[in-house]
């Protein structure tokens, strides 16, 4: 699946991306025929046969001739070229027109915020009290407005099929508008260099039909299928069918090793740095994994999201993707199990 | 040249003397006090090579690292150094001290000049450019090597992310400006003073038009990189606030200021670049450039546009569409002024009988390489294009394309047409060829497939990408291309190297071309021309010399001559018409000294020992002091003083000395530092959502008496100008006049710098607390380094008194120190405005 991913700009997946593109074929086309023709000329200028030498001025030299040179300079050099780049100007201007700047809030009603940190991205759909990390889920067939915030270093946030970048600025508030025509996965990335693991810093917007996307959002909206015994008591203490939240169809039994997982998250640093909705874990530093077994990846696109990949991440983040944040944890296998199988019952 | 019925020819022993005057130190003497241009010109361009080879391993690691997906060669924090210091080390350690060298070496050959104008200051520029490298290269030894970009954005390069390793890069960028900026003084006053008589700004060579422009840049265009990396240093260690947005601070300021500076510097090493074309493709076509004063345009007008570009690297940090769209049109207009260039490179070779040399081979590559990345300049000018490429191989390929086919294709094309010059020796056409096709095809091979790398997806400084992005060839491509195209480099090296042994000897002019320098012998003998040549078109060795006496006369008495003191013929500006003899430093240890103090400064200030900084500024004090003794002793000796050929003065006052250019291109350093700092205080202001109100200086009195002081300083050295003789005379009257005007001076400049540091102690600001008192600092300390320097150029007038008995040099001190301190009245001006003036009236 995730290779089917096309990360290219071409072809343009809607929106923004869509209306630049024929300005952007404009350029490639435009550019190449005017290197052809210079190019040809310089060879033909080089290879020419000459008429037998050439009468020449006492000085050994060619006359200065500056009629007929400087009214080729003026024209071939300065007007036609002239003529030619007001032609791309007006398309880029009229394209800039179409896409460029801060969006129309009344034209884009969902609005993402999206806050770029070394190196992940935090993702909050404020209307709805949704928070997630390194997966901005869209409706198709509208703008959503992307609000981009850093409280670090610059970074930029890119979707080439769906639209240029935008720079995260620390201090300012940068807006983005995307738009997708069809479900999809989408591959976005920081393009601005931003630290040791610039490289990784990734992510991905799935486009979902409207009735989907409702979906998605009630999930995510609900505390995480086994979110841990809380202190008001709602949900069964082990092996109960159902949570104070009320489970999903077809969620399975929060299992004892589950709980086992829940109780080593619980007790160890992780809560410092993580959040996870309706447990006592209210960190802010890493992302929130309320729903961490719904997304792809991990680790900012480092890593699939799987068991293996978990335990490679949870035991050693800093072999995997070294200067991220977070620390290795010692744990002994059967810890690792019960937190991995755990994290993976947050959907 | 012809030579008039009544003129006499110098003897023998005239000629021994002249050569005795112009003599190279030996031995080590040669290495540390060697002022000579040729020597400066050909240190500036080994030591760039050097560097060039460098830059050049560090880029082909980067390409083994990426030749493949997922690869761990190297590691991200091992990448990441090496992107940061390869950038750094083309631009600021190998492009442009590159090209200043061989401007060094050229312009006064090409000019008809025996030296550059002020060749121990040129000296000390080349020794800091030196410490410069060595500075930034330390970093690999103590293990803190810069790792922000070459580029360095802030947050990422401010006190909170970036360790010492960003304090090594900004002293080393610091420095370098330094000399970049010096390099350019030098290059203005030589252009536009010293021409051969007759050689009028219409028949002076493209190279020499073009480094005047590219001199005038880097002024307008370096200084506010000097000041930006100064206020993120501040930032950084003295804990004010420009960059910072808790406190008014924005890091978008550091991107204004580095491509105020970034944008002109691509044009720095663009257009000497194409000069060189400009001078080699002609030669090789044996036709003159067509289209000459539309070239000239062009030039001109793309060094004045570069200025006002470089929002174009910021299309993506969310500026207003009206923004974008203005800067999208300057952008493209820019290349019309290429346009004509390239017609008329192309029309030279259309009318002319082109022969395929070597340096003609170089040019080719450059015109087909340059087109096409000029052409992806102006795809990436326009704003919505750039938001998709910007930041990706893309705009990798498109500026490799410019630098390496704008400005190393043309440096090998000019390497190949002078080095006849600069050796003797003729090398390898056959190697040369060879060299060529393998640079040539190396380098469409690495870049080309980057356009489309970048295209499918993939950004710059990625230490790696995952095997699914699809573009593991062409990445493959890339790499093996740049094995070839460094093959390429170092062929070209050996070639250039066995020729000083082996090359076919060349004779003065073995291309038959048409400039003055190759009227000079191959090599050049150490004062250039032992004949001044006198010039009656543009091109001078083509066309026979002018009948002018005028011009005759001139050239007459400095053939071989004077030979008490170096000097070489000072012209007017827009004529070149004959007007004095301008004096030319004998070899001199002072350079590399107070270069050394400088370089120990800034050491001092990275492992923060107050005793090496101190030490430091006593070995620049007592180098400076014992500099200008060594000048004024030698301006001092009786007899270098009369007029050369009983005609041409040895310095007078006013625009008829390099002197007083220098002191206008120093003031006018000063005015762009300070308007930096003030429109860094302004851009703040406009953008900081909070700003102190009422937020004046708030010390009105205090202000208006620096200024006043200031014009005091002025109105008394320019007084003391005014008085004594010209004629080589002196007068009791006027050495008091001129000790008097000196002692006012500097007392007048003494109150004012006491002034200006109680307008900061009594001003109840705290540049730790906000932008707003960071930014008023910066402003007074500005203030306080113009004072200081007028204070020092007024010691000079002072020890110019005492050390001469006549009466010109110290007039013509006195005027420079006028000068500058007028420019210290400016910044004044500016900083009072910015302080007190604009918030006023704002609030």
């Amino acid at each position: 699946m995730i290779d089917a991913r096309i990360r290219s700009v071409f072809p343009p997946a809607g929106g923004v991306a869509d209306r630049v593109d024929g300005h952007l074929q404009l350029l490639l086309v435009a550019g190449s025929v005017v290197w052809v023709i210079v190019v040809t000329a310089m060879f033909v200028a080089v290879l020419r046969r000459r008429r037998a030498e050439r009468t020449e001025g006492d000085d050994g030299v060619p006359g200065d001739e500056p009629g007929r040179g400087h009214l080729v300079v003026a024209f071939l050099g300065g007007v036609a070229p002239a003529v030619i780049i007001l032609g791309v100007m007006a398309d880029s201007v009229l394209t800039l027109r179409d896409t460029g700047g801060t969006a129309d809030a009344s034209r884009a009603p969902v609005v993402v915020e999206v806050d770029g940190r070394q190196f992940w991205w935090e993702v909050r759909y404020p209307e709805h009290d949704v928070e997630t990390a390194n997966e901005i889920h869209i409706p198709t067939g509208q703008d959503v407005r992307v609000e981009l915030t850093s409280d670090d270093v610059i970074h930029s946030f890119w979707v080439p099929q769906l639209a240029g970048k935008v720079d995260l600025v620390p201090g300012r508030t940068n807006v983005v508008t995307l738009h997708a025509d069809e479900p999809g996965t989408y591959w976005g990335r920081c393009a601005e260099y931003c630290g040791l693991q610039h490289a990784w810093m990734r992510f991905v917007v799935v486009a979902h039909d409207e009735p989907e996307y409702a979906g998605w959002l009630e999930a995510q909206g609900r505390p995480a299928e086994s979110p841990g015994r809380t202190d008001d008591g709602a949900g069964g203490p082990d092996g109960g069918d159902e949570t104070a939240g009320g489970a999903r169809p077809g969620a399975g039994p929060d299992t004892e090793e589950v709980a086992a997982g829940r109780e080593i998250f619980m007790s160890s640093s992780c809560v410092y740095c993580h959040t996870i909705a309706g447990t006592e874990a209210r960190g802010t530093l890493g992302p929130d994994l309320t729903h961490l077994a719904s997304r792809q990846m991990i680790g900012a696109g480092v890593l699939p999201n799987d068991r293996e990949s978990l335990a490679r991440w949870i035991t050693g983040p800093q072999d995997v993707k070294p200067g991220n944040a977070m620390p290795g944890t010692d744990l002994s296998e059967d810890e690792l199990d019960a937190l991995i199988t755990y994290l993976e019952s947050l959907e | 040249m012809t030579t008039t019925d009544e003129e006499t020819r110098p003897t023998a022993e005239e000629r021994s003397a002249f050569e005795e005057v112009w003599a190279r130190p030996r031995g080590w003497r040669r290495v540390l006090t060697s002022v000579q241009h040729k020597s400066v010109g050909t240190r500036y361009m080994v030591t760039a090579a050097v560097f060039f080879f460098v830059g050049g391993v560090q880029a082909l690691f980067m390409r083994v690292q990426l030749a493949q997906p997922e690869q761990q060669v190297l590691s991200a924090q091992t990448y990441n150094e090496l992107f940061t210091m390869h950038g750094t080390t083309m631009m600021f350690l190998f492009a442009v001290p590159f090209l200043e060298g061989l401007a060094a070496y050229l312009l006064p050959l090409m000019l008809g000049a025996r030296d550059m104008p002020f060749a121990r200051y040129n000296t000390f520029n080349y020794w800091c450019y030196l410490f410069a490298g060595i500075l930034l290269y330390s970093s690999f030894l103590v293990g803190m090597v810069p790792d922000a970009g070459w580029f360095a954005y802030v947050p990422l390069s401010g006190p909170e992310f970036a360790d010492k390793a960003m304090d090594i890069w900004l002293f080393g960028l610091a420095l370098a400006e330094l000399a970049a900026i010096g390099a350019a003084i030098e290059m203005i006053v030589v252009v536009l003073g010293m021409r051969a008589p007759g050689m009028s700004l219409d028949r002076m060579p493209i190279f020499a038009w073009t480094m005047l422009s590219v001199a005038v840049m880097i002024v307008l265009a370096f200084v506010p990189l000097l000041v930006g990396s100064m206020l993120l240093e501040l930032d950084r260690n003295a804990g004010t606030a420009f960059f910072d947005t808790e406190r008014g601070g924005d890091p978008l300021l550091w991107q204004h200021l580095f491509w105020i500076f970034g944008h002109p510097e691509v044009y720095v090493m663009f257009l000497p670049g194409a000069a060189v074309i400009s001078q080699v493709l002609p030669v090789h076509s044996r036709h003159r450039l067509v289209g000459y004063p539309f070239v000239v345009a062009a030039v001109v007008v793309t060094a004045i546009m570069s200025l006002g570009l470089w929002v174009h690297h910021m299309y993506t940090t969310g500026l207003p569409p009206v923004t974008l769209s203005f800067f999208t049109a300057a952008s493209m207009s820019i290349s019309v002024a290429s346009g004509v260039q390239v017609v008329a490179w192309i029309a030279t070779l259309w009318s002319g009988r082109p022969r395929l040399t070597v340096p003609m081979l170089f040019s080719l590559g450059f015109l087909f390489t340059f087109v096409a990345g000029g052409i992806t300049g102006v795809m990436v000018a326009s704003a919505p294009f750039d938001a998709q490429a910007h930041d990706t191989y893309f705009v990798v390929a498109h500026f490799h394309y410019v630098l390496i086919g704008g400005m190393l294709f043309p440096v090998l094309a000019g390497l190949f047409h002078w080095w006849p010059k600069f050796t003797g020796r003729i090398p390898s056409a056959r190697l040369g060829a060879v060299s060529f096709w393998l640079t040539f095809g190396g380098f469409h091979l690495t870049f080309f497939p980057m356009h489309l790398t970048g295209l499918s997806g993939m950004p710059r400084r990625v230490f790696t990408y995952d095997a699914t992005l699809g573009v593991g060839l062409l990445n493959l491509l890339s790499t093996v291309g740049a094995f070839v195209l460094a093959s390429g480099f170092v062929l070209a090296a050996v070639t250039l190297l066995a020729a000083l042994r082996r090359g076919e000897r060349s004779g003065p002019n073995p291309w038959g071309a048409d400039s003055l320098e190759w009227a000079a012998d191959s090599p050049p003998s150490s004062p250039n021309f032992g004949r001044i040549p006198v010039v009656g078109s543009r091109a001078p060795l083509w066309n026979p010399p002018p009948r002018d006496p005028e011009l005759d006369r001139m050239a007459a008495a400095f053939d071989h001559a004077p030979q008490n003191v170096r000097a070489t013929p000072f012209t007017t500006v827009l004529d070149a018409r004959p007007s004095t003899a301008a004096v030319q430093a004998s070899p001199s240890i002072w350079p590399v000294v107070t270069a050394g103090g400088l370089a120990l400064a800034f050491v001092g200030l990275l492992v923060e020992s107050a005793w090496v900084v101190g030490a430091s500024v006593l070995v620049i004090a007592a180098g400076f002091v014992a500099w200008e003794l060594q000048n004024e002793r030698e301006l001092g000796a009786g007899e270098a003083r009369e007029p050369v050929g009983g005609r041409y003065p040895v310095e007078a006052p006013g625009p008829r000395s390099p002197g007083w250019w220098g002191a206008t291109a120093a003031a006018v350093v000063l005015v762009v530092a300070v308007a930096t700092v003030a429109f860094s205080l302004l851009f703040l202001e406009v953008n900081a959502p909070v700003w102190p109100a009422g937020g004046t200086l708030g010390r009105p009195w205090l202000s208006a008496g620096t200024g006043l002081a200031v014009v005091l300083a002025i109105a008394a050295a320019w007084w003391g100008s005014r008085h004594g003789p010209l004629d080589h005379a002196a007068t009791p009257e006027a050495r008091g006049a001129h000790l008097t005007a000196a002692a006012t001076t500097g007392l007048a400049g003494t109150a004012a710098l006491v002034l200006t540091v109680a307008q900061w102690v009594t001003a109840d600001l705290d540049h730790t607390t906000h932008a707003y008192d960071s930014g008023v600092l910066a402003l007074l300390g500005t203030l306080g380094v113009a004072i200081v320097l007028g204070l020092g150029i007024t010691g000079s007038a002072l020890v110019a008194r005492l050390t001469h008995a006549r009466d010109v040099r110290p007039r013509i001190m006195l005027q420079n120190a006028a000068m500058l301190w007028a420019g210290v009245l400016v910044v004044w001006a500016i900083a009072w405005a910015a302080t007190d003036l604009v918030p006023g009236a704002v609030v």
